[in-house]
């Protein structure tokens, strides 16, 4: 049904984006409520899920000084378990790293270094999450598809959104949104169906010297996936050491 | 035949230095979720001898010549070096480089304790401790004293993102340590990316009796 809305409107909402830069006669920042629709009902969904489990494969841009992008990548494996367990193990070409976090502690395990550091967070996944930025500095990637995020709140900052059309990922067709904010612009792809799957993630850092981006594909979401609880528990490998964090913004 | 070790190792670090962003960041941003939403331009962490993912990374950026990473071989000391004494080893110094002699030709060696630059090197990595400004490259420290920019001790509280070449790891007080060249590193983690902090060597375990 929203396809179908999007076909009589799709091409008026490109020319738009193309001569308006998404702003109003009135001057003020557009914000379709279609895309809106959209997001929020992805969201949901997949908010709503007591266990999920997806991959993702990620590229993303380092420039040197010259103007030279060179692109890196990685392989995600994210898995979370309401209340509050999560486990991801991220496979890149600079760095192995995986999280646990059982619903008590949370793990960062490094494995070129062999050294892990925990924290304490509260049981719930949203407080969870937060605690990782706040207390430790660090998030997981696309974590933010899955809980309440401090990356929401940046989304509450859109300064103008956008659906673009239908268009395939992996052959599935989806939903494509492009959102601006102060300093990332992010565009989206969710599955045209019922399942709203968000499917493709694309963030351009317009701030940044080259505007490097930070591309993810995201496949096989499984929402009733094993996932026994021991699978949340870290054991540390031998002749690994706890080290523990810095706070963020300065030093211990 | 010569062969030349991985240069460009600790060059992305360096260059990204150069544009004064926060290699921490950087690291946030290519880790972090939605792209970490970090300020800073991505650095690799993992670039070490041991590890050696990306190899020739330029290290001339315009007409800037950054330091070269410690192993660089040369078969012949670079135009204008100059030989130096210092800490009982002769050095062939070429601005911020220190090469010592290495089979028919010349090495880069980690930047001695006592050695003098004229200049802040190019893509090093500025470190306040304190009141005091140092500049860190090469696993070495620089502070602007009288007789210019000396290599000084590396001092404690100082941060960085890479051990100096050649550190052996070690354990003080069942926690891991690394040492090198004198000083005493404790690794961090700074967000997800693993650092090394300088810390107070150890007191000396009262002799047995």
């Amino acid at each position: 049904m929203i396809r179908s809305i999007v076909r009589t409107t799709g091409a008026a909402l490109v020319a738009g984006l193309v001569l308006g830069a998404g702003v109003t006669g009135q001057g003020r920042p557009h914000i379709d409520p279609l895309a809106m629709r959209i997001l929020k009902a992805s969201d949901a969904l997949i908010q709503q899920a007591e266990r999920v489990h997806f991959r993702a494969r990620i590229n993303y841009d380092q420039v040197l000084p010259t103007g030279q992008k060179l692109q890196f990548g990685g392989d995600l494996d994210l898995a979370v378990k309401r209340p509050g367990r999560i486990v991801a193990t991220y496979r890149g070409d600079l760095d192995v790293k995986k999280v646990f976090c059982d619903g008590k502690r949370v793990t960062l395990y490094d494995q070129a270094a062999n050294v892990y550091g925990v924290i304490q967070v509260p049981e719930k996944l949203d407080g969870a999450v937060r605690a990782m930025a706040e207390e430790a500095g660090f998030s997981i990637p696309l974590i933010d598809l899955v809980c309440v995020r401090p990356g929401f709140e940046r989304f509450s900052r859109i300064q103008s959104g956008h659906y673009v059309g239908v268009h395939r990922i992996a052959g599935v067709p989806c939903h494509h949104l492009a959102f601006t904010g102060p300093k990332v612009d992010w565009q989206l792809w969710i599955e045209d169906s019922v399942r709203f799957l968000p499917r493709k993630v694309v963030i351009t850092h317009k701030t940044l010297p080259g505007a490097p981006q930070y591309v993810a594909w995201i496949r096989e979401w499984d929402f009733a996936p094993n996932l026994p609880d021991a699978l949340f528990t870290f054991r540390p490998p031998a002749g690994a050491d706890e080290i523990e964090f810095l706070k963020p913004g300065g030093k211990k | 035949m010569s062969r030349v070790r991985a240069i460009a190792i600790p060059v992305a670090a360096a260059i990204a230095a150069l544009l004064g962003v926060s290699t921490s960041a950087g690291a946030q941003y290519a880790w972090g979720g939605w792209g970490g939403w970090g300020t800073g331009i991505y650095v690799p962490q993992q670039m070490t001898q041991a590890h050696p993912v990306v190899r020739n990374v330029p290290y001339r950026v315009g007409k800037w010549e950054l330091p070269k990473p410690v192993g660089t071989y040369v078969p012949a000391p670079p135009a204008g070096a100059i030989g130096k004494a210092i800490g009982g080893k002769q050095y062939f110094q070429a601005g911020p480089d220190f090469y010592l002699k290495h089979g028919q030709g010349l090495i880069v060696a980690t930047p001695p304790l006592g050695g003098v630059l004229d200049r802040v090197p190019i893509g090093s990595e500025s470190i306040r401790v304190g009141a005091v400004e140092y500049h860190a490259y090469n696993g070495a420290f620089v502070r602007r004293t009288p007789k210019g920019f000396e290599i000084v001790p590396a001092p404690v509280g100082a941060v960085v993102d890479k051990l100096p070449e050649g550190a052996t790891e070690t354990k003080i007080g069942g926690k891991r340590h690394y040492l090198a060249g004198g000083a005493v590193y404790r690794p961090y983690y700074r967000g997800a990316t693993v650092v090394y902090q300088v810390v107070e060597p150890p007191k000396a375990e009262p002799a047995p009796k």
